[in-house]
């Protein structure tokens, strides 16, 4: 062995544990070389960070850097692979233009929103924070302060940016980049059971027969459930994978059957499978009697956009102006039983996610229309395959739903998602698996995927968004705020009743004026926000302050006035909960660079320099109305506070971060095994800050159905996460698989069956299809409910001038907004950058062909693209796709910013443009 | 140096021609392999990150292979460049919605 060079010896080490994720065997000389090849190096357990599916990843360090990674062998949902984004892991905090100083625009030494960035000291970087935060804060309230938060928070990284802004500035102006990707699944859930995050897990993946992939593209974003998923399909010969897309693409190769479909065919489509459920006799009428209730909800809900044009450029106007009213196309006249032509004052645009109870034949009237011809015409796709064709695929797909003997598992992401009508179908698709009563149970189940690495367990679980306490607890509701106030030891009345302004109204409150002060934690908004040519603008030459704190330098620093050096995720403790309820840890490997800090060190650190005499006295909050406050205020709470033992000098870092409690928790702790803290060594403190926070976040979620284990248990050796709810039985900690289902959901009493036992809209008016009829609440515990939506046209469409539909995405290589992933330079050889995947025939139309440059352009703006017509997304006629991870391509410009109604996404999917020679 | 062990996936009808291809392709090792269930067990060195990714994708392309899954990754040898705040300045230097350099 002593003959090998250290080359050889590390790829035989690569090897022997390639070989044994694969399950192949090993020679005793393969693992002596591995070993000696590993010789000084300490491994420890941490978490992909680079999508939503939690993989287990191992890192390996030396001298004090990063030196291997490697799938976790022991993490259940990776099983030790890793898809291609698992390079970046280790490599990415080694870029030669990391951020390792604040970073302020100045002329004459002073802040000037006009300068150029100067590098400058924390000291002067907070101060001038605290003073534009204070100048906002006193001129227009609570409410003209915001931050833009993220599905990538640590754990305890969301929960500190919550607290500051809820029950420290009495604001909710707090909202995260989850907002554009999960909030129509959220509403989802909530509408149907009352309470968030999915029932079914990523075992059922072995145990599907079929698989639905509805909006997906899971081959480009998330390849290990994809690995996991093509491995079922070789090793189960009945497997089927039906894809119901816009566009042909990676997933696609591997399906059975590619659906493609034109934006919104999905609506009808959802409406003819149900149909097909009813009219077959595949209904499981005995788990709908017991456990269902039918339901419909408004229709005339507008589409998120403003209701006014005043902001619009001119040629947005048109579109702008169909937020108030619109004129019925045929389809919707046939779809929504009503007259073509008809003029629609969408008047419940600002109540658009009220719902009420139906009956069983009040819903099958308004799925009647959904014939198969109907919904063919209505959403076939590709004007080159046939109707006949597209109807025979419709059938197989309702055979697929309607065999009673095949395990069926729908799983959907941003074409579901970042939709305008998102909600809807996100509710359509659990009326399918609820009327054949095959929802969360193994290999049953309609399950949506996630696209961050805490989405679920930072964004929605901690509740980072403008509507949200902790553990599905919302700001509206007095229960709930009374609640949050016991446990964060608030004096009554303090949080603030109003909901905050959501990711988009946040950008549109720089535009307009609202909101003067934003911070910018974990994320890159000024490129991936749609209709972003108005944000840049609105930051740069409005009166406001824009912090931005990031790993490296991205669109949203070169928009803002201060920019943080942060500290990436190895050089941090923290947690993540992906997609199945699995929380998931690492301990922090390495020390950030120069003087990046931890975001939670930023967050108490700019918590020190407020007192509560400035923050808890009256507030004035515009468009504050709620039972037991003044309209438009928020009481004074110092003389309660004083009761409790508050001061008025007490700072906001005392009074709500290093509280008594909390100072318990002693750094250095066991369970770091010698690993250090970046945020405790830079506040100069010893207690543990990211442990003392999880273990006062936790009491939220014990008892309501969200039950965390305590934070040691997390760390231990054995342990590669953990899916909630999480009981202690027998002294052992036990996660739980499927919810809500008898035998696996420790919330579902012994013979009840199912229990859907979440709490949220659970006593709702009765009423037709298409109105209440009683308003009077009718209770309805533990049911789950059956949606009827209508079909319904994108807003923008495609017309004579912009005479295509642009769509975005996410491709292999890259994520997000590629920050990260585009930092390594030689990368851009991968994918050096975003094409415009389009179809020959319409390039040739053109003039173009592949590898031509063209220009791209919508109502809202353009850039300029290199055609791609034979790549790895195959767009029909009429079509043109482009992913947004590309900060040289910006092609948010374009998008239209037009909402979900009801959860307030962003529908990224949809918008008319032109391309031309460029 | 960049090494990292990658698993390729092969149809096990074609586990030959899988082979071959991979014995011609350049930085590639294959280790291992398992013939009845395809599996291959091949080690990559490239310069770098980017040639790693590169010859990765060339993996998943090739015809017969369904799936090219990444285990493990060394990049420990070459210290990284300590960062330089010219490099971030420069980033920033350009105007807000033009390409970052």
């Amino acid at each position: 062995m002593t003959s090998l060079t250290r080359r050889e010896l590390l790829k035989s080490s690569l090897a022997a544990t390639t070989a044994a994720a694969a399950g192949l065997p090993l020679s005793q000389a393969a693992r002596a070389q591995a070993a000696a090849a590993e010789a000084g190096w300490k491994w420890d357990k941490g978490v992909c960070r680079m999508c939503g599916t939690g993989c287990g990843i191992q890192v390996a360090t030396a001298g004090g850097r990063v030196v291997a990674t490697k799938g976790d062998p022991d993490a259940p949902v990776n099983r030790g692979l890793n898809c291609i984004k698992g390079y970046f892991n280790g490599k990415m905090m080694y870029g030669a233009d990391r951020l390792t100083q604040p970073l302020m625009r100045m002329k004459d030494g002073r802040f000037d929103k006009k300068g150029p960035f100067v590098p400058v000291s924390w000291q002067v970087a907070l101060d001038e924070m605290e003073r534009q935060f204070r100048k906002a804060y006193a001129a227009k309230g609570p409410h003209g302060v915001a931050i833009i938060g993220s599905g990538q928070y640590t754990i305890p990284e969301g929960y500190a940016a919550a607290k500051l802004m809820k029950a420290g500035f009495r604001s909710n102006n707090i909202d995260p980049n989850a907002r554009h990707c999960m909030a129509s699944a959220v509403v989802g859930f909530m509408q149907v059971f009352g309470i968030d995050e999915p029932a079914n897990v990523y075992d059922d993946i072995e145990l599907a027969d079929t698989f639905v992939l509805c909006g997906a593209n899971p081959a480009e974003a998330h390849p290990v459930l994809w690995s996991r998923m093509t491995d079922r399909k070789l090793g189960h010969k009945a497997t089927k994978i039906f894809n119901i897309t816009t566009y042909a693409n990676l997933s696609s190769d591997i399906a059975d059957v590619d659906l493609v479909i034109k934006p919104n065919g999905d609506l009808a489509i959802m409406n003819y499978l149900a149909r097909e459920i009813v009219a077959r006799g595949a209904v499981n009428a005995d788990f709908v009697a017991r456990h269902c209730v039918f339901a419909a909800g408004a229709v005339d809900i507008g589409y998120g956009m403003r209701p006014t044009v005043k902001f619009a450029l001119d040629a947005e106007k048109d579109t702008v102006a169909k937020e108030m009213a619109v004129v019925l196309d045929k389809h919707e006249a046939v779809g929504q039983r009503r007259k073509a032509g008809e003029k629609i004052e969408q008047k419940d645009r600002t109540a658009a996610g009220r719902h009420w109870l139906i009956s069983f034949d009040e819903y099958k009237k308004g799925i009647e229309p959904y014939t198969l011809e109907f919904v063919a015409e209505v959403a076939k796709g590709d004007a080159d395959e046939s109707i006949d064709s597209f109807k025979a695929k419709l059938k197989q797909l309702a055979d697929a739903y309607c065999d009673k003997s095949r395990n069926i598992l729908t799983c959907w992401t941003m074409g579901v998602n970042q939709h305008q009508r998102g909600v809807w179908v996100n509710t359509q698709i659990y009326a399918l698996h609820l009327l054949l009563g095959k929802h969360g149970i193994p290999g049953n189940g309609a399950f949506s995927l996630t696209g961050q690495p805490s989405a679920c367990g930072t964004a929605r679980e901690v509740g980072t968004f403008a509507h949200r306490l902790p553990a599905d607890m919302v700001v509206d509701n007095p229960a709930h705020r009374a609640r949050a106030e016991k446990l964060w030891s608030l004096p009554a009345k303090t949080l603030n009743p109003r909901v905050g302004y959501d990711h988009v109204a946040i950008l549109r409150g720089l535009e307009d004026g609202d909101i003067g002060f934003l911070w910018v934690q974990v994320t890159n908004p000024f490129q991936s926000s749609p209709n972003i040519n108005h944000w840049m603008r609105a930051a740069r030459e409005m009166d406001n302050f824009i912090v931005v704190a990031d790993i490296y330098p991205t669109i949203s620093g070169k928009v803002a006035d201060l920019i943080l050096p942060a500290a990436y995720m190895l050089e941090k403790w923290g947690m993540y909960g992906n997609a199945e309820r699995r929380t998931q840890v690492w301990r922090q490997q390495v020390e950030p660079p120069g003087e990046a800090r931890t975001d939670v060190w930023m967050v108490l650190e700019f918590a020190k320099r407020f007192r509560l005499r400035e923050v808890w006295g009256e507030k004035k909050i515009p468009g504050l109305k709620a039972e037991g406050f003044a309209d438009n205020t928020l009481p004074d709470v110092l003389a309660e506070a004083g009761k409790m033992g508050y001061t008025p000098d007490m700072t906001l870092y005392e009074a709500l971060f290093a509280r008594p409690e909390n100072r318990k928790y002693a750094w250095p702790d066991p369970v770091a095994k010698g690993h250090g803290n970046s945020t405790v060594k830079a506040l100069g403190e010893n207690w543990f800050v990211e442990k003392a926070l999880f273990e006062e976040y936790r009491p939220f979620t014990v008892g309501h159905q969200h039950d965390l284990a305590p934070f040691d248990v997390y760390y231990a050796d054995a342990v590669r996460g953990l899916r909630w709810p999480v009981m202690q039985v027998d002294g052992r900690w036990q996660e739980t698989k499927w919810r809500f289902s008898e035998g696996n959901d420790p919330y579902v009493k012994k013979g009840e069956g199912f229990n859907f036992y979440g709490p949220a809209f659970k006593a709702l008016p009765i009423g037709t299809v298409d109105a209440v009829t009683d308003p009077k609440p009718t209770p309805l515990a533990g049911k789950a409910k059956i949606f009827f939506r209508p079909y319904a046209a994108p807003v923008e469409q495609p017309d004579a001038n912009y005479d295509l539909w642009l769509t975005t995405g996410r491709i292999l290589e890259h994520w997000h907004t590629g920050s990260m992933t585009r930092r390594v330079p030689e990368l851009h050889r991968a994918q050096p950058s975003a094409v415009m995947y389009m179809h020959p025939e319409d390039a040739r139309k053109r003039g173009l062909k592949r590898n031509d440059t063209a220009w791209v352009e919508s109502r809202r703006g353009k850039v300029q693209v290199v055609v791609d017509t034979a790549g790895r997304n195959r767009p029909p006629k009429g079509t043109v796709s482009v992913a947004f991870f590309d900060e040289s391509i910006l092609i948010n410009k374009l998008v239209l910013d037009a909402l979900d109604p009801i959860s307030r996404e962003p529908d990224f999917k949809k918008c008319a443009c032109k391309v031309y020679r460029g | 140096m960049n090494l990292s062990g990658i698993l390729v996936v092969a149809e096990p009808a074609h586990l030959a021609a899988v082979l071959a291809q991979l014995a011609l392709l350049p930085g590639i090792e294959v280790y291992q392999h398992d013939a009845a269930r395809g599996r291959i067990v091949v080690v990559q060195e490239a310069t770098d990150v980017g040639t790693e990714m590169a010859g990765f994708a060339r993996l998943r392309a090739l015809p017969h292979v369904l799936a090219a899954d990444l285990v493990c990754h060394y990049f420990g040898d070459a210290p990284p460049a300590a960062p330089q705040l010219e490099s971030a300045l420069a980033s920033l230097a350009t105007p807000a919605d033009s390409p970052l350099p």
